[in-house]
């Protein structure tokens, strides 16, 4: 069963897989290029202010990657209002389980599309001495933000249904309202308590506020 | 000439005053007396609203220092009219937590760096409708200088902090070949990523002496971080910054830290024993209980060790994102399409 729906979902997102993929692979020596480029002349702090950039870049792709990835296969079941999961003889979570697994399972094309396309990077770079390249954590971190983001979607979307986008949008200006207003009234411990929980670890997005880097000491 | 250039300018300001009068005095602009009467008395009170906001401003600004409390050992004064029970609550436990902190990491030592210390809650910017700054003054007031400003109302986590900054600075106070050697760079506040930015500095400064500390040679570091050998800071290939500096201050408290880890409860009263050297190394080494070369090799390893734990997402990290995918995706199972 779920082999077969590990399938449909392969058929469905294989092109946005493989696009996000090949934005994964490109982006890290995309922004060597942009930092300069020659090798031979970036020196260690040049190196690394050049390639600040790419763990931004990289976490919004995974943001915005993931959540294509969990949107559209929703979208596509609505069309159909559900008949064909509904009609399957087994459990709607399990089927919700096994959506999400195969969605997962897709995510690692554009992992270890970065992570080919990092190594890729780091082979055109001179490392300059006691700088190291790390290929390998940049992909498990962008591996994690991207399940984060794929799972906050997907529950999002069937949790929300044909709404999603407004209950997103919702979410969003209620968060930045709270937050404000806490501001103004002069509670920024709270603000900061809420902004503390969502975004440093162990709290849902902390794999976002972490440092991205390729290339550090 | 300037009798008739006078006159021609009160002419012509006499003109001015007319036709405004005149314009003012037009129909369209005319105005029943109640009317008049309701633009006089919004004007008044306005009026007397800003002469409030001015009675508030003023009788706040003189603030008298009349209350005070003690924790720990420790005594805050401030002004009873300024301070609310909330913020009283926070300074206690400000101070608890810190005294806790501390204990943690030397022991029955910890009191000598906290007991005893006085200090004291300005106020600046109390307005009606604006949050006040607090400021903390060590010690007595002295004018307008503040350590440090924290916003009402207080949080513990400000009080705590402001604690342990007092704190670092008893302990360098203690030997003040040190304290020159942290040249204020020391806190016992825990710093985010501390060790990974000091290995960061020393591995990509200009200086080779200092790349060759973060490698790992530890008479390449003890060049480095002595302060009378700037002539060997450089090798004649490296390019010197324009400030001549070779590391950033934080690098040299980064080794007193360590210094006082490995030193644990002994390394107050070994700091403060009276010194056999004036190298800051060897006074460090000696309140860390180990050899110089011992404490720098630590230091180092310490620094590349941080570093490369700062670059890849831990077993905590990786393990706290798999659990909210596991929520996220309960909580999408909690709806069935009808």
């Amino acid at each position: 069963m779920f082999a077969m729906i590990l399938r449909t979902h392969w058929a469905w997102t294989r092109l946005l897989v493989t696009g996000i993929a090949l934005l994964a692979f490109l982006m890290p020596a995309f922004v060597w290029r942009l930092a300069g480029g020659d090798a031979s002349s970036l020196g260690a702090i040049q190196l690394l202010n050049g390639l600040s950039g790419l763990g931004p870049m990289l976490a919004f792709l995974a943001l915005f990657g993931s959540f294509i990835l969990a949107v559209y296969p929703w979208t596509l079941d609505a069309e159909t209002k559900h008949v064909y999961p509904l009609a399957l003889p087994i459990s709607w979570t399990r089927y919700v389980g096994m959506r999400y697994a195969a969605g997962a399972l897709t995510l690692l094309v554009p992992t270890l599309a970065l992570y080919v396309g990092c190594r890729f990077a780091v082979s055109l770079i001179v490392l300059p001495p006691l700088l190291q390249a790390y290929p390998g954590a940049l992909a498990v971190r962008f591996l994690l933000a991207a399940l984060v983001a794929y799972s906050a979607s997907f529950a999002l979307q069937y949790l929300a249904g044909r709404r999603a986008a407004i209950v997103a949008l919702v979410i969003m200006l209620s968060l930045a309202f709270v937050l404000i207003t806490l501001e103004l009234s002069g509670a920024h411990d709270t603000s900061k308590a809420i902004g503390s929980f969502l975004f440093e670890w162990p709290g849902p997005f902390g794999v976002f506020s972490q440092s991205w880097v390729l290339i550090d000491v | 000439m300037s009798k008739s250039l006078d006159l021609r300018h009160i002419a012509l300001l006499l003109t001015v005053v007319c036709v405004c009068a005149a314009a003012r005095s037009t129909p369209a602009d005319a105005q029943t007396a109640a009317q008049v009467q309701a633009r006089i008395d919004t004007m008044r009170d306005s009026l007397r609203l800003t002469q409030r906001e001015l009675d508030v401003a003023r009788s706040r600004r003189i603030l008298v220092v009349n209350d005070s409390l003690v924790s720990e050992g420790v005594t805050v004064r401030f002004p009873a009219s300024a301070v609310a029970e909330r913020d009283r609550v926070a300074i206690r436990e400000g101070i608890s937590s810190a005294r806790e902190a501390l204990d943690a990491r030397f022991g029955a030592g910890a009191a000598r760096l906290v007991e005893g210390s006085e200090w004291l809650l300005g106020f600046q910017g109390l307005q009606e409708g604006r949050t006040a700054k607090v400021g903390f003054v060590e010690g007595r007031v002295l004018a307008g200088r503040y350590d440090r400003f924290a916003r009402t109302p207080l949080s513990a986590s400000e009080v705590e902090d402001y604690v342990l900054e007092l704190a670092g600075r008893q302990l360098l106070q203690r030997d003040l070949v040190v304290k020159a050697f942290a040249n204020g760079a020391f806190s016992l506040v825990p710093q985010d990523r501390a060790f990974y930015v000091a290995q960061r500095q020393l591995a990509i400064s200009p200086s080779s002496v200092a790349r060759r500390c973060a490698a790992g040679a530890a008479s390449a570091c003890r060049t480095i971080l002595d302060q009378n050998a700037q002539a060997q800071w450089f090798a004649p290939t490296d390019t010197i910054p324009r400030n001549g500096r070779a590391i950033a201050r934080g690098v040299n408290a980064s080794l007193v830290t360590v210094a006082m880890e490995i030193g644990g409860e002994g390394a107050i009263d070994r700091l403060a024993e009276p010194d056999s050297s004036a190298d800051a190394i060897v006074i460090l080494a000696h309140a860390a209980g180990v050899t110089p070369d011992s404490l720098l090799h630590a230091w180092t390893a310490r620094l590349q060790e941080e570093s490369t734990q700062s670059a890849h997402p831990s077993m905590p990290f990786a393990l706290s994102a798999v659990f909210w995918c596991g929520i996220f995706l309960l909580a999408a199972t909690r709806r069935r399409p009808q």
